[in-house]
């Protein structure tokens, strides 16, 4: 009976336990759910979970559910169950100030060493923090300016949307090509040929069809000081887009024209951080885009530019360098690809009088050239981005 | 001995060398009847699992292997069309009953299964391998997310199918893309990395017992060092044992002696044009001595 009675202490000792590690995993941004606090509750009672590496083991396969809680999990289950083994410089609040200095982190900062900066940001209150709520804030979240995601959870949702809409944006750009093919005139001569393994039912279509040259992708990108903001959440959907469509090429441009194509075509995103972070030495600074456009024309643009390219410029449009000859590089460009789209983050902004913002004197000369002129501040009008990719 | 380290064991004797942290995952998911979610570069080792663990239960091993634009027809089962087409003709020349030929066409006869079927109607325990979900559809996502739950389905003709064993499920991803939520808390996550120098020499000393231990080093130490080159496609556990394959065949007996060996057999090793570019005799050089000098810290 005190043997019963004992161990029946142990389990309540041992689960009470169990749940100050739910807190503590919680508290690192670790949702778990009912089922995983079952599951875990049954693992800790089996006579084999006496060894803390087992359990280790164990917990980490149960709670995590991504690479970076897998590399996180460590160091609080030692913090938690195993105080005395923690290795120097790793604790629970290195791992918290990590993840949120990596998601605080705006614009290119999250790939740069520019950390001094972030800690200058920690001090200051975040005077605009919007809570997500949960299915009901879809619709604000879609409209919400890039600029006002001070919340690391947003930010991440965010990241995943934006890879999502280049996702599907691929898939609906070809669902549509794959769909044309069904449509003209019935190629008979096939048709009867197909027809043949049916016992002469004309089951199998078969249409004639042109062959189209699929369109191809330029994306340049203003990485320059003005736009630290929408920059890094750019580079993620240029990601996206290259990593989904063949024959897509990028550039970063700030006072001088960085080719980023081979590294955003990475898909590990720590080796693509690590990239960037090698090339990205001088960006944030100022912004030439008439010469980094000039340098584009002369040297680039033979081999990556022709009849079926869409051009996308992500920039704000501030430019050190002379409205004249901005505009006469954008006329240069358009003549040698097939659509030109500028996207301007600014332009969905508003002052508040409700009124848009002045359109910066440089870009007011080459706007005329350009086929189509559009924002990307939020998802939603990112998601408007689709009628930019089409070639026509 | 305890369960873990016995699984461990048994999982080498089946060729697949797996830490106690694998180990530990593969038996929690046996206890928990719950799908294990391998994450982690192409080459490590994932689907190896699946196969190994369904060699070690002595079972079948279901494989499903996902795609853009896999839908439920392809996973789940169809029905034979042509066969039923057929029939019709058949029976209806035979002056048969509209009712009796309906009857007959959506019989089990003319159910063609597909994998997901397969391993819910499977006799005895199964292995069910889905490999490079992360490949697949956001919809054929969500349409796993309910069979997985309940291990039941429903096909109107014929009713509903209820798995008599549930099977041991492995999906696997490369993590290309963001996998839901929902799908990641239904499974027990691993997240599979490029082996340790301990772990690999054991993988490539298991799978080539003819390999001597010299040669073993050498190359595991050589490509653990690769690893760390600015390489577009990383080399993993497979190309490892490819590379030591080509190497052994070609008699090379040292790397520090073999460069024309190394060169002609680094196509097993390095898998785009840039890298096979980058890999040049200095490349090579460099490699050997950065491996060698590992080698020569491990041994003090």
């Amino acid at each position: 009976m005190q043997n019963q009675t004992t161990g029946a202490t142990a389990d309540a000792m041992l689960s009470r336990r169990l749940f100050g590690f739910i807190y503590l995993l919680r508290d690192h941004g670790f949702q778990l759910s009912a089922d995983e606090i079952n599951s875990a509750h049954l693992v800790l009672t089996k006579p084999l979970m006496q060894s803390q590496s087992l359990l280790h083991h164990s917990l980490r396969s149960i709670f995590c559910q991504s690479k970076t809680q897998w590399q996180e999990f460590s160091t609080l289950f030692i913090e938690y169950w195993q105080p005395n083994n923690l290795p120097d410089g790793s604790s629970s609040e290195r791992v918290r100030d990590t993840r949120r200095l990596n998601a605080q982190a705006t614009g290119l900062a999250y790939f740069s060493e520019s950390q001094s900066e972030l800690h200058t940001q920690d001090n200051e209150p975040a005077s605009i923090e919007v809570h997500s709520g949960g299915a009901s804030d879809a619709q604000t979240f879609a409209q919400r300016d890039f600029r006002f995601v001070f919340n690391p959870r947003d930010m991440r949702r965010i990241e995943t949307l934006v890879d999502d809409i280049s996702r599907r944006m691929q898939k609906r750009l070809r669902r549509r090509a794959r769909q044309h093919r069904t449509t003209g005139q019935l190629d008979l001569r096939r048709t009867t040929r197909t027809s043949l393994r049916h016992s002469g039912w004309p089951f199998e279509l078969r249409f004639l069809r042109r062959q189209r040259t699929p369109a191809r992708f330029l994306l340049l990108l203003d990485v320059s000081q003005s736009m630290e903001i929408y920059s890094y959440l750019f580079l993620r959907f240029a990601r996206g887009i290259l990593q989904a469509f063949k024959d897509t090429d990028a550039y970063a441009f700030h006072t001088e024209l960085v080719p980023i194509g081979h590294e955003l075509k990475d898909k590990s995103t720590q080796r693509l951080e690590g990239k960037l972070k090698d090339l990205s030495s001088g960006w944030l600074g100022g912004t030439r885009i008439s010469e980094s456009l000039q340098n584009f024309n002369l040297h680039h643009a033979n081999n990556k530019v022709h009849k079926n390219t869409v051009v996308i410029i992500f920039s704000d449009g501030y430019d050190s360098g002379e409205p004249d000859q901005l505009a006469k590089e954008v006329q240069n460009l358009k003549k040698q690809c097939r659509k030109l789209v500028w996207v301007n983050p600014l332009l969905g902004r508003a002052n508040p009088n409700d009124k848009p913002l002045p359109i910066e004197k440089s870009l007011f000369a080459a706007i005329p050239h350009v086929d189509l002129y559009t924002s990307a501040h939020n998802l939603s009008s990112l998601k408007n981005l689709e009628a930019a990719f089409r070639l026509r | 001995m305890n369960e873990i380290e016995q699984l461990s064991q048994s999982l080498a004797d089946c060729g697949y060398i797996a830490g106690s942290d694998l180990a530990t995952t593969i038996h929690l998911a046996e206890v928990l009847d719950r799908p294990i979610l391998l994450e982690g570069d192409a080459g490590v080792g994932k689907t190896a699992v699946a196969l190994a663990l369904a060699k070690l239960r002595q079972c079948e091993l279901i494989r499903l292997q996902c795609y853009e634009g896999l839908d439920s027809n392809t996973a789940l089962y169809e029905w034979n069309y042509q066969r039923q087409l057929m029939t019709v003709r058949l029976r209806e020349q035979a002056d048969t009953d509209s009712a009796a030929i309906e009857s007959e066409i959506f019989s089990e006869e003319y159910l063609l299964q597909r994998p997901l079927l397969q391993a819910i109607r499977s006799p005895q325990k199964s292995v069910l391998l889905i490999d490079e979900i992360d490949r697949a559809d956001d919809e054929f996502e969500a349409f796993l997310l309910e069979v997985l739950a309940e291990f039941q389905i429903t096909i109107p003709e014929i009713g509903t199918i209820k798995a008599v064993h549930k099977p041991i499920v492995v999906l696997t991803s490369n993590a290309t893309r963001e996998l839901c939520d929902a799908l990641r808390r239904r499974c027990l996550y691993h997240f599979v990395d490029y082996p340790s120098f301990d772990k690999e020499l054991q993988i490539l000393t298991t799978h080539l017992p003819n390999i001597k231990n010299d040669l073993a080093q050498s190359i595991v130490s050589f490509i653990q060092t690769a690893r760390k080159q600015n390489l577009k496609k990383t080399p993993g556990i497979a190309e490892t044992l490819d590379w030591a394959s080509a190497l052994l065949h070609l008699n090379a007996t040292t790397l520090s002696t073999s460069l024309p060996e190394i060169e002609a057999t680094l196509g097993c090793l390095l898998k785009t044009r840039a890298d096979n570019e980058q890999a040049n005799q200095q490349w090579i050089a460099t490699v050997l001595n950065e491996s060698a000098q590992r080698s020569n810290l491990s041994n003090i």
